[in-house]
């Protein structure tokens, strides 16, 4: 059923948030094909400074706004999205990788937004579940609760109240309880 | 009529879509409108919306926010010969200490007297004027409480929930709700505790708590010569945390006979407190259509826009022309509500993360433009949005002839808003206008925290298109042949040259 095509190939968008796969075969002249849908997609870039992506004729505003490697943090309709592009190779390698790394993890929680520290309401050794304040972070004029995302010990508590932080800066790490 | 055009130049003392919302409205008037600068924000649009610029003194004042830093904003209007200082919204547009200093230096401030701002502003003395015009209020204690004991003696009379809330308060703090009797003491010294923190006063009073209630506020104006007149009512229940995100007006919950009711009691209140300028009586409408009066807010509102929209009036003109001792120009059976008017505040929110907010520059702004569209921004391409600020950056403000068609279009309108270099709050107005919560028109103050299932609208497919782009994005880094990208932000280039 395949058109004959030399360059056709696949590659396989993983949703970062979700772990959902789309997988496309890639075709000439920017057509792309999932499922039983053929889009033809590509990039325009405006003079006014933006990109819209046109998919089968209908343009939806997009952005990268980050990359790392083959991860793509993109914004569509000033929605974020995180991807990682893969080949139906590196995704198998990156499956058993993950099954095989999923004991005992680590997590930086890392400053949102730049700000001022107001409150830490936790300590290393203490137990915290998801959704818990650890910190309370203030920028903007709005107070900021950083929270949990899972059941895990603090390990490490790098700010204390007073302190300004950067966006990015590290918070607190903690180890993933299983 | 005395004195005309007292008023011929204004100091704005705000910054931001607000400043350039009072200069539009001076411009038109004659009046000159001052803009201030300050080293914060040198480049900000609202300087470009003036007529003239001055620079905030560069003094040590204890590191106080420009736009709270009551002497220096005095000394800069005296020093330039202005007559008259406009407060926006926020900042001091409600602080009687500035409104007093002014008159003391011959300035006119553009809002109430100092006496009624203070009388106002302390919601023990607003209550007590409420009571004595008939105002229907929520039952509670008469006045602050001060010992534990009077506190459980007013639970007794009331019932419970209720709430206690700081004398001097506002912004949520010194406030606690109690559900039963054995929580009273412990919520009663914390709120205490957290009023003296907050406010530096620990007095608090005690009310029947409401729950889920609508928020409906009335916009009233009066002139100094005894003339009070309403226009119309603004629905500000979508809000989270205290912070309204999308108002309309009128309201879809009021009937004809229900808005009449209110209205007298917004314009009695005002009447009775003496009031002169313009002003916002707050309500809380319980599902039975039973009002209560929450407090009375004496300066220009950020939603003001959708009562402009449906009345066809400039509410700052008004607040000058009264300010300058003019009798207001229309009468009550002059005010025709016309249509219906939605306002979506676009704020760099990230909503994805809490509505965490979001900092970084602009990088392409593109708005919508059409009959009944008006865009109410503070911020161009190249704008930094800093966190020095609040995070609002531009108003979209709609108007058409009733509620479903107004939904539609600012749907529309918002589809044609694109903001670039930051997040905004755009996703979310679109997820409330598709709400069929919404539509129906019977939401009340937890509607987002229990009639949205999502936070964000997508549109059809859009995580399927947003893949296809980390596609073809990743195909294009990897093609062999391609142009050297920028490496340098032109924006950040720019604001890095105008800093050095």
């Amino acid at each position: 059923m395949n058109k004959q095509n030399t360059t056709q190939k696949q590659l396989v968008a993983l949703d970062l948030d979700n772990s959902k796969e789309y997988e496309f075969l890639i075709g000439d002249n920017d057509t792309y094909t999932i499922g039983d849908k053929e889009l033809n997609a590509h990039l325009e870039e405006t003079p006014d400074g933006f990109t819209f992506m046109n998919v089968n004729g209908v343009s939806y505003p997009v952005e990268i706004v980050a990359q790392k490697q083959n991860e793509y943090e993109i914004l569509i309709n000033g929605i974020s999205y995180c991807f990682s592009v893969e080949t139906p190779f590196s995704l198998q390698r990156r499956k058993i990788l993950s099954s095989q790394a999923n004991e005992s993890s680590t997590i930086l929680l890392k400053a949102p937004m730049p700000g001022k520290i107001l409150d830490v309401l936790v300590k290393t050794g203490d137990t915290v579940k998801a959704g818990d304040t650890l910190v309370i972070l203030e920028a903007m004029k709005m107070q900021n609760a950083i929270l949990a995302s899972t059941k895990a010990i603090v390990k490490k508590v790098v700010v204390k109240v007073g302190d300004t932080t950067s966006k990015s800066d590290l918070l607190i790490e903690l180890e993933k309880d299983n | 009529m005395k004195q005309k055009n007292k008023i011929k130049s204004i100091l704005i003392a705000n910054r931001g879509e607000i400043a350039i919302r009072i200069a539009k409205t001076a411009k038109i008037m004659g009046v000159t409108a001052v803009g201030i600068r300050t080293l914060k924000e040198p480049n900000a649009l609202y300087l470009s919306a003036v007529d003239k610029v001055v620079d905030f003194p560069d003094i040590d004042n204890g590191g106080i926010p420009e736009f709270l830093d009551i002497e220096s904003l005095v000394l800069l209007a005296k020093r330039n010969n202005i007559d008259a200082i406009h407060p926006g919204y926020g900042y001091l547009s409600e602080n009687a200490q500035f409104a007093t200093r002014c008159t003391e230096e011959g300035i006119i401030f553009i809002g109430p007297s100092p006496r009624v701002i203070q009388n106002m502003g302390d919601k023990v003395i607003a209550k007590e004027i409420a009571a004595k015009n008939n105002v229907p209020m929520l039952g509670g204690s008469n006045g602050s409480v001060d010992t534990l004991e009077d506190a459980l003696d007013v639970a007794e009379k009331i019932g419970f929930p209720l709430i206690i809330k700081a004398s001097a308060g506002g912004g949520g703090r010194g406030m606690r709700v109690v559900y039963k009797k054995s929580e009273m003491k412990r919520m009663y010294f914390s709120a205490s505790s957290e009023a003296q923190n907050a406010f530096n006063n620990p007095s608090v009073f005690i009310e029947r708590f409401l729950e889920n209630p609508k928020h409906i506020e009335f916009q009233i104006v009066g002139d100094s010569h005894g003339n009070v007149i309403h226009l119309g009512e603004r629905e500000c229940s979508v809000q989270r945390k205290h912070q309204k995100l999308l108002e309309e007006a009128p309201s879809p919950a009021l009937s004809e006979e229900l808005r009449e009711k209110m209205a007298t009691a917004a314009v009695s209140l005002a009447k009775g407190a003496g009031y002169v300028s313009l002003g916002t009586v707050e309500f809380l409408l319980d599902k039975q259509g039973n009002f209560f009066f929450m407090e009375m807010n004496t300066r220009v509102q950020v939603e003001h826009p959708v009562t402009e929209m449906i009345t066809g009036l400039d509410l700052i003109e008004l607040q000058i022309r009264i300010a300058n001792g003019e009798k207001l120009p229309i009468t009550q059976s002059d005010v025709k509500l016309n249509g219906w008017a939605i306002e979506c505040r676009i704020n760099a929110e990230d909503v994805q993360s809490g509505f965490s907010p979001c900092t970084g520059i602009i990088k392409g702004l593109r708005t919508p433009e059409g009959e009944g569209i008006r865009v109410d921004k503070g911020v161009v391409t190249g704008s930094e949005i800093t966190p020095y600020f609040d995070s609002m950056v531009a108003k979209l403000i709609v108007h058409a002839k009733d509620r479903p068609t107004v939904i539609e279009n600012t749907l529309k309108a918002l589809n044609d808003f694109h903001i670039k270099g930051i997040k905004t709050t755009i996703p979310f107005c679109k997820a409330v206008l598709h709400n069929e919560v919404f539509r129906g028109g019977s939401f009340d103050t937890s509607f987002i925290e229990k009639d949205m299932d999502s936070l964000v609208h997508h549109e059809k497919d859009e995580a399927l298109f947003g893949a296809l782009l980390a596609i073809t994005n990743h195909r294009n880094e990897n093609e062999p042949i391609k142009e050297e990208k920028q490496v340098l932000d032109m924006w950040s280039l720019r604001n890095r040259i105008n800093n050095m």
